[in-house]
């Protein structure tokens, strides 16, 4: 086994050193003149295998290229690749997406912006990742930021920010038409157009839809919960004068999602009942950014937008309208300091309807509530080129805890233009959202039968509550970065999480029963008695084998110490997880992608208590085939090592289902 | 020159010798790999950075810039560069090169971007904001702009760089290159495409 493991080290070594002497050739390019220059074939190899930021955060960036060879169709499966980031699916409809751990559906420590858009809602504080989508190919990139990014976009901000950021529409012109099907994908489509509108104005449309298959339930049965979707949008790009930029964008949709949801009832023998519920969703977002120049050391950017959703399942109908405009400046001071300012205002506003059964509801039913913030960063040059101190700090007020502030000092050195290491500690907080505030959830029922206290049955209800505080977390950071002979690179982050007064319930007053409520009721009260620690590490490797063959993979390591309350057990996210992908180009106009992912075991957090989830290992593979220049057929399985795989379980209301393999085709054809 | 190295280059991946056999899929993988390893790679091709650092030290060598740019014959020629890790680390090797009396002194700006004390400016990317940018700041200053976005419909820089069916194309604003008080020589714009209807 030794001897194994030292001959394919050995071989790894060697194949590296091998390169390196290619790498050398570089020099010779100076002996070329122009002529020659401009006649030779350029291959950007290494410039794939080897772009690193040099931000002093742990940031990992998914590409345009990346997202399209993975054969991914939503924004969660591509956060797969993202170390650090546990992704799994609960139904066809639902993900569970979080940074650094405490992982569920209505995961709460992370802020996604889509082109600047904030998306998390108040509601939970959190994403309904169903409700996002943008058309893949458009994607410029998606940057993943774990820990703690609140100094600079706020609260919530806690373990992570995700920006999805979209391609400029100058990048996007002419056409592009997909479409294609398969087992689970059973049929999607877009069609984009870009287009010159002017001498510096750029725009483009698109529309996308899809219709996914439905998972299938741990039991084997039907999970009815398959679902479509239809999207459109746009975007207008403008050089106004040459010192001002202005871009507009916007998107709407409609989704009609079905899902097999249990709630408690009390007249079934179990204190369980099932509904096949049809829900559907619409929204529509617009943005408007102005980027002004006073010179090349100094600009500000003014960004408003408007978003709106409405979201009807049989437990909540909730509208909600966003407005929010945020204003940054950046500026050097002299010639070591660098100072970004800037502020922002939003008021969102909620109205909630629970119509159709009594499981949840809020109180009050509608409420807008109003934040403020300013922030003040400033990074300071200590050695030219080589250290860097930043300081900066978010000052916000909300309408649930009034001030919060979150600072954070960033060291970044780079003694070498292939070796970067950085340092951070950082406060943040996660400000309370209405479920914390205002819900009342009817968590369980025990039938009068097993009740303990006969003859009446027992109602467990989960109460929000006014007083529900911020959770805080301190996080302290390294990292480090290595490229070597411009083909391997390496990114490696450790952390130390201390959390304190995250969200836990008590129990409170039980209720005696009375002749319209024949039951008693025990409330459990959201409060902040939680408390722990989280650390970790997370690597990931690029390593560019031959110009035709490149190797991508992550590892992640995370150790959860939570000092939860009896009634409420955080989850546990997976302790390891792999991800590796082999991407080649065996021949010319053909190229090959694996991808296996390993996931440790993990526990999630139901209302009913703590649900275990196995680990698993599962691989997609896609085949592409660049059949002419413009259009190419690509062939993909995802999911292929299991016939189905239980990722994760809900927190409530939603049975255990498990994703399937399956197979799609895919055609696109760009003018 | 490019033969020689492209010999290295084949020498390098015919060397290769395979492990014996093993069923593992990381053996199979690494065999494979050394079987790919063998095959040649493509004998004209040239590492885009790299060559983009040759073009631009080119056009640095056939540029002469006004008198007050620089204060001293001997003075360093001030290399600017905006970009990621990859494109410093090729800017790198033009470091302490001469061009005349100049010594080319190579600096990263990705932070504090002033770009006042620079004599050539090269921004790397996509992103057409930063660009607009530059060249606002840069505009009638004895400033080289030189950048590589790709897909421009309009050129406000003064050297911009496009890939061509893998190849580098050089667009040259000629109105700018004046009005900053640059001479070009003939044969920098024999090989370019000069664009002067847009300044």
């Amino acid at each position: 086994m030794y001897k194994t493991v030292i001959l394919i080290f050995g071989l790894i070594v060697w194949m590296l050193a091998s390169q390196a002497i290619n790498a050398e050739e570089a020099s010779d390019v100076y002996a070329l003149d122009l002529e020659e220059l401009l006649d030779v074939k350029v291959t950007s190899v290494s410039k794939k295998a080897q772009s690193l930021s040099d931000a002093p955060a742990a940031i990992f960036v998914i590409s345009n290229e990346d997202i399209k060879r993975s054969g991914v169709t939503t924004i969660p499966d591509a956060l797969r690749m993202a170390p650090g980031i546990d992704v799994a699916r609960i139904d066809s409809n639902k993900w569970a997406v979080s940074s650094r751990g405490f992982n569920g559906r209505f995961a709460n420590k992370l802020l996604v912006l889509i082109d600047g858009r904030n998306i998390y809602t108040p509601a939970f504080s959190g994403v309904y990742w169903e409700m996002q989508d943008v058309m893949m190919e458009d994607i410029d990139r998606i940057e993943v930021i774990r820990g703690p990014g609140a100094a600079l976009w706020g609260a919530n901000a806690v373990n992570g920010v995700i920006n999805i950021i979209t391609k400029h529409s100058a990048d996007t012109q002419g056409g592009l038409v997909t479409g294609g099907g398969g087992t689970e994908e059973l049929g999607f489509g877009s069609a984009r157009y870009g287009t010159q509108l002017g001498e510096d104005t750029t725009g483009r449309v698109y529309m996308k839809g899809f219709k996914r298959d439905e998972l299938i339930s741990q039991d084997q049965s039907r999970s009815n919960d398959d679902w479509d979707k239809v999207q459109g949008g746009f975007r207008v790009d403008s050089l106004v004068t040459n010192a001002d930029a202005f871009t507009v964008q916007g998107d709407a949709y409609h989704s009609n999602f079905n899902q097999k949801l249990n709630y408690p009832a009390f007249d079934t023998p179990n204190g369980i009942a099932f509904v096949n519920d049809k829900a559907q969703a619409h929204g529509a977002n617009v943005v408007g950014r102005l980027q002004h120049t006073f010179s090349s050391t100094s600009s500000y950017t003014l960004q408003l937008f408007y978003d709106r959703y409405d979201r009807e399942d049989i437990y909540i109908h909730e509208v909600r309208n966003t407005y929010d405009i945020d204003f940054q400046h950046r500026f050097a001071l002299n010639g070591w300091n660098d100072i970004i300012w800037g502020g922002g205002y939003r008021y969102s506003e909620s109205e909630t309807r629970f119509d159709r059964t009594p499981a949840i509801s809020f109180d009050p039913q509608n409420r807008g509530d109003q934040y403020f913030s300013a922030f003040l960063q400033d990074e300071i040059s200590l050695v030219d080129n080589t250290l860097w101190l930043t300081l900066g700090s978010k000052f916000e007020h909300n309408d649930y805890t009034g001030f919060e502030y979150q600072p954070t000092a960033r060291l970044m050195w780079t003694p070498h233009p292939s070796h970067k290491a950085w340092a951070a500690v950082s406060r943040a907080v996660r400000i309370p959202s209405r479920i914390d505030s205002d819900m009342t959830l009817r968590g369980s029922i025990i039938p009068a039968g097993q009740s303990p206290f006969p003859p009446f049955p027992v109602e467990a209800t989960v109460n929000g509550s006014k007083s529900f505080d911020s959770e805080e977390l301190l996080a302290y950071e390294v990292g480090y970065r290595f490229t070597f002979a411009k083909l391997f690179s390496l990114d490696v982050s450790a952390f130390f999480n201390e959390y304190e007064s995250l969200r836990s319930f008590s129990p409170g007053q039980p209720v005696p029963p009375t002749v319209n409520t024949p039951y008693i009721t025990q409330p459990f009260i959201i409060d902040n008695g939680n408390s722990g620690e989280t650390y970790g590490v997370e690597t990931s490797l690029v390593w560019q084998m031959r110009d035709n063959w490149r190797w991508d993979l992550s590892y992640s390591f995370i150790e959860t110490h939570l000092h939860n309350s009896e009634y409420y057990q955080e989850a546990v996210s997976p302790q390891h997880k792999v991800s590796l992908r082999s991407s080649i180009n065996p021949w010319k106009d053909i190229s090959w992608d694996i991808w296996l992912r390993y996931t440790d075991d993990a526990s999630a957090f139901t209302v009913v208590g703590v649900a275990p989830v196995e680990s698993y290992i599962t691989m997609d593979m896609r085949l592409g085939w660049r059949v002419h220049k413009d259009v190419e057929l690509s062939l993909v399985g995802q999911n292929l090592l299991n016939d189905s795989q239980l990722e994760y379980i809900g927190e409530n209301f939603v049975q255990p289902n498990e994703n399937q393999r399956g197979f799609y085709g895919k055609l696109a054809w760009q003018f | 020159m490019i033969a020689i190295s492209m010999s290295i280059r084949k020498a390098g991946g015919g060397n290769n010798r395979l492990p014996p056999k093993s069923r593992s899929f990381v053996f199979a993988a690494l065999l494979w790999a050394g079987a790919f390893s063998c095959a040649s790679v493509n004998a004209e091709t040239l590492e885009e950075f790299a060559v983009k650092t040759a073009v631009t030290l080119n056009l640095a060598i056939f540029t002469e810039w006004p008198e007050h740019a620089f204060k001293s014959e001997d003075e360093d020629l001030r290399f600017c560069v905006i970009g990621d890790n990859t494109v410093q680390q090729a800017f790198e090797q033009l470091s302490a090169k001469k061009i005349g009396s100049h010594s080319v002194a190579i600096f990263n700006i990705n932070r504090n971007r002033n770009i006042d004390d620079c004599h050539i400016v090269f921004i790397s990317g996509q992103d057409r904001l930063q660009l607009a940018q530059l060249h606002a700041a840069a505009l009638g200053k004895p400033i080289l702009t030189v950048d590589d976005t790709e897909g421009l419909t309009t050129f406000k820089g003064i050297v911009n760089l496009q890939k061509n069916n893998d190849k580098l194309t050089l667009n040259i604003n000629l109105d700018l290159a004046r009005q900053a008080g640059f001479i070009m020589s003939a044969r920098l714009l024999k090989v370019a495409n000069v664009i002067t209807a847009n300044p």
